[in-house]
């Protein structure tokens, strides 16, 4: 008879096909029986897919804790990619020179992507005016709190504000607007 | 021929994107599902990497160079959606609709084949992906998608590979918890 860790332990085996007929029937048993591993069976069945994709080695299952995450997969990054100097080296005139490389051997089609960065562009000029009225109007009608709340519901301006995780290779990409503006021309 | 894009011959970088096209736009392609996004993103993976060429070492191969830059595109552009953390999946299709009410009723024997033939599974699995923090999605679509390890991922995204566990482990929480709002309890033990 399994208990019920045991029974959700053998989730990952069981959706890939891998219990042995008895555990299986086990298994089966268990989660007719009692109603919670049932529905955790079902929530283990609509992340599954992303989570257990079928064909994997069912050793692979990191649900079960933090320390099964290791795939031992081939290292072939070193442990401190040096992506802060590839990314700090994008300047303008190389990346119009990439892009006309890339239009060339037909790898990215650059058009459309101009006119949606024409657009952004736009909006963020208008965002830009619309932050500076703000800032006024606020600054004579309103106490300083009142702004903040202004802004921070505001997407385009809200993007300057620190966001969970920006610790993140202790740089950010270039600003990509700067790039495209080069394509442009 | 990285030789070569190092020496500035526009010949050599371009065969070297055209030879690693597809699989930057698959890793993009993990992270998004609409085409042009992912040709814009793939697109500006090249060109961050043709500016960064200079800084390129040759110990490190080229496509795992060009993988890290395309990631740190797609994780700046999740933060830049800045969609709205764990809300619920709300646009079902007619098939998503279906496969939620085959969770609901199936038994298990049925989920698990049923799974197999329905491409939706995946889909509606991908949706309630997209429902999490960006840096939930980054961990757990690296993880699961592109079956990196604990410490490439913390070499490419720049944490810890203790933060990358945590991360990997709240994420998957937070996956089940927006699955199991999608669960109702089972019909009358009785019945
Ligand atoms: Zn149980």
């Amino acid at each position: 008879m399994m208990n019920c860790f045991e029974t959700r332990q053998e989730f990952v085996s069981f959706w890939r096909g891998a219990l042995d007929r008895e555990r299986r029937r086990v298994l089966l048993a268990h989660l007719q029986g009692c109603s919670k591993c049932d529905r955790a069976f079902r929530t283990f069945a609509l992340t599954a897919p992303m989570l257990h994709p079928k064909g994997e080695a069912v050793a692979a299952s990191g649900d079960a804790a933090p320390q099964a995450v290791s795939r031992g997969m081939p290292q072939d990054l070193p442990q401190d990619l040096p992506i802060g100097m590839s990314m700090s080296g994008a300047r303008r005139a190389d990346a119009t020179r990439a892009a006309e490389i890339l239009r060339r051997a037909s790898v990215c089609r650059l058009e459309p992507r101009r006119r949606v960065r024409q657009w952004r562009e736009l909006a963020a000029g208008v965002s830009a005016v619309a932050a500076a009225a703000l800032v006024a109007y606020f600054s004579v009608a309103a106490p300083p709190q009142s702004f903040d709340e202004v802004v921070t519901s505001s997407d385009s301006i809200s993007e300057t504000v620190p966001l969970p995780g920006t610790d993140f290779l202790g740089q950010r990409i270039p600003s990509i607007p700067a790039v495209s503006s080069d394509l442009a021309g | 021929m990285v030789a070569g894009a190092l020496g500035g011959e526009p010949a050599a970088f371009a065969e070297l994107a055209t030879r690693h096209r597809a699989r930057v736009e698959r890793i993009c392609q993990r992270f998004f599902s609409d085409t042009e996004q992912v040709r814009d993103l793939a697109q500006e993976t090249f060109i961050h990497a043709y500016g960064g060429l200079k800084g390129y070492r040759a110990e490190i191969p080229f496509g795992a160079w060009l993988r890290a830059i395309a990631i740190n595109l797609c994780y700046d552009e999740l933060r830049r959606r800045r969609r709205r953390p764990e809300e619920l999946v709300a646009d079902f299709s007619a098939a998503e609709a279906n496969w939620v009410g085959l969770i609901n009723t199936a038994t298990p024997e049925e989920l698990v084949e049923a799974a197999e033939e329905r491409r939706e599974a995946k889909v509606l699995a991908d949706k309630l992906l997209a429902t999490l923090r960006p840096e939930d999605r980054l961990v757990l679509t690296l993880q699961n998608g592109e079956e990196l390890s604990v410490s490439e991922i913390a070499g490419i995204v720049g944490w810890s590979e203790a933060k990358v566990k945590i991360r990997a482990f709240r994420a998957r929480q937070a996956l089940r918890r927006q699955a199991a709002r999608l669960v109702g309890p089972r019909k009358a033990e009785n019945e």
